[in-house]
């Protein structure tokens, strides 16, 4: 990530990301669920978008993303789950990119925190899209709940990790 | 100073988490004189269970294997006991007569919601309808 970095390295270091993201998702995938509320995950995987996001940028951020929940989906045997998962993915994206500039490292947290909020709201509408029952907005604020939990622990490593990589002088561009 | 803000704003958010399932838990309580549950499959209703008249037990499935749940109707309720995704988050969800929340699962598009028979607009001769369900099944 110096300023000499080249394209492959670039694309290396990004592949790289997303397997570890891909690795870490697969294996909650077999963590059996905590609650019977649907949509209720840690979401650990989002330690690395995170990451990616203050790293690289949006643009690779998303790249990221959506590769690991194609590929995830694949690799966990739960593609009937995709279209939740992706469209969660990509409206919690999208918040995360509009309010990327206004949270610095120091509160990354706070953004996963809206971010995940926002992953569960993407996935509740899809979900009442496809089956056709509005009363699953009934699992929302359970949902949120468990979102702003998951949200904030992930935030808090992805800061972590990022505020130690600045330290040892690999922080990339904030 | 950015640590009492941290602080603060992570405080907001417990509040805003005990605020969010108290509220829940208090609305949840005025659904619970539902006796009817309407079955949706992909986005279809397929059958509607009068649970209140139900006197035996009956299980049959929908889906075909592969995305398959196994739905039981007894006089205490209906859930789903069986079902070949992973998370298997629908059969936890166990055997339920009433709630404002349906019985979801999510992998396989099908999902279980409790009605007032008053409340039931299109169907109201309330029992079985196996002629629909099989031309679910049968696809």
């Amino acid at each position: 990530m110096s300023g000499r970095s080249s394209a492959t390295t670039r694309l290396t270091q990004l592949a790289l990301l997303t397997t570890v993201a891909l690795i870490i998702f697969v294996i909650e995938a077999n963590i059996p669920p905590l609650t019977s509320v649907p949509g209720v995950k840690m979401g650990l995987a989002n330690i690395v978008t995170l990451s990616v996001f203050y790293l690289y940028g949006r643009k690779d951020a998303l790249m990221v993303l959506l590769t690991r929940v194609v590929l995830g989906a694949f690799a966990s045997g739960q593609i009937m789950t995709l279209p939740y998962s992706l469209s969660g993915g990509l409206l919690c994206f999208l918040v995360c990119a509009l309010l990327f500039p206004l949270f610095p490292l120091k509160r990354l947290w706070l953004l996963s925190v809206i971010g995940a909020i926002f992953h569960n709201i993407g996935q509740i509408g899809i979900a009442i899209a496809i089956t056709g029952t509005p009363e699953i907005l009934w699992y929302l604020p359970v949902l949120m709940v468990s979102g702003i939990i998951s949200g904030f622990f992930t935030g808090h490593c992805a800061q972590y990790l990022l505020t130690h990589m600045k330290k040892l002088g690999r922080g990339g561009r904030f | 100073m950015r640590k009492k803000t941290n602080l603060l704003i992570t405080l907001a958010l417990a509040v805003l988490c005990i605020g969010l399932l108290g509220a829940w838990m208090i609305l949840r309580q005025k659904g619970n004189s539902q006796n009817l549950a309407e079955i949706v499959y992909q986005g279809e209703l397929i059958r509607t269970v009068d649970l209140s008249s139900v006197k035996e037990t009956e299980t049959f499935t929908v889906g075909e294997p592969g995305a398959q749940n196994t739905i039981q109707i007894s006089p205490d309720g209906i859930g789903v006991i069986e079902a070949d995704c992973r998370d298997q988050i629908c059969v936890k969800q166990g055997i339920r007569s009433h709630g404002p929340e349906p019985i979801v699962c999510l992998p396989h598009k099908l999902s279980i919601r409790f009605k007032d028979s008053t409340e039931s607009s299109d169907r109201s001769e309330g029992t079985d309808d196996n002629q629909a369900l099989d031309a679910v099944t049968g696809r």
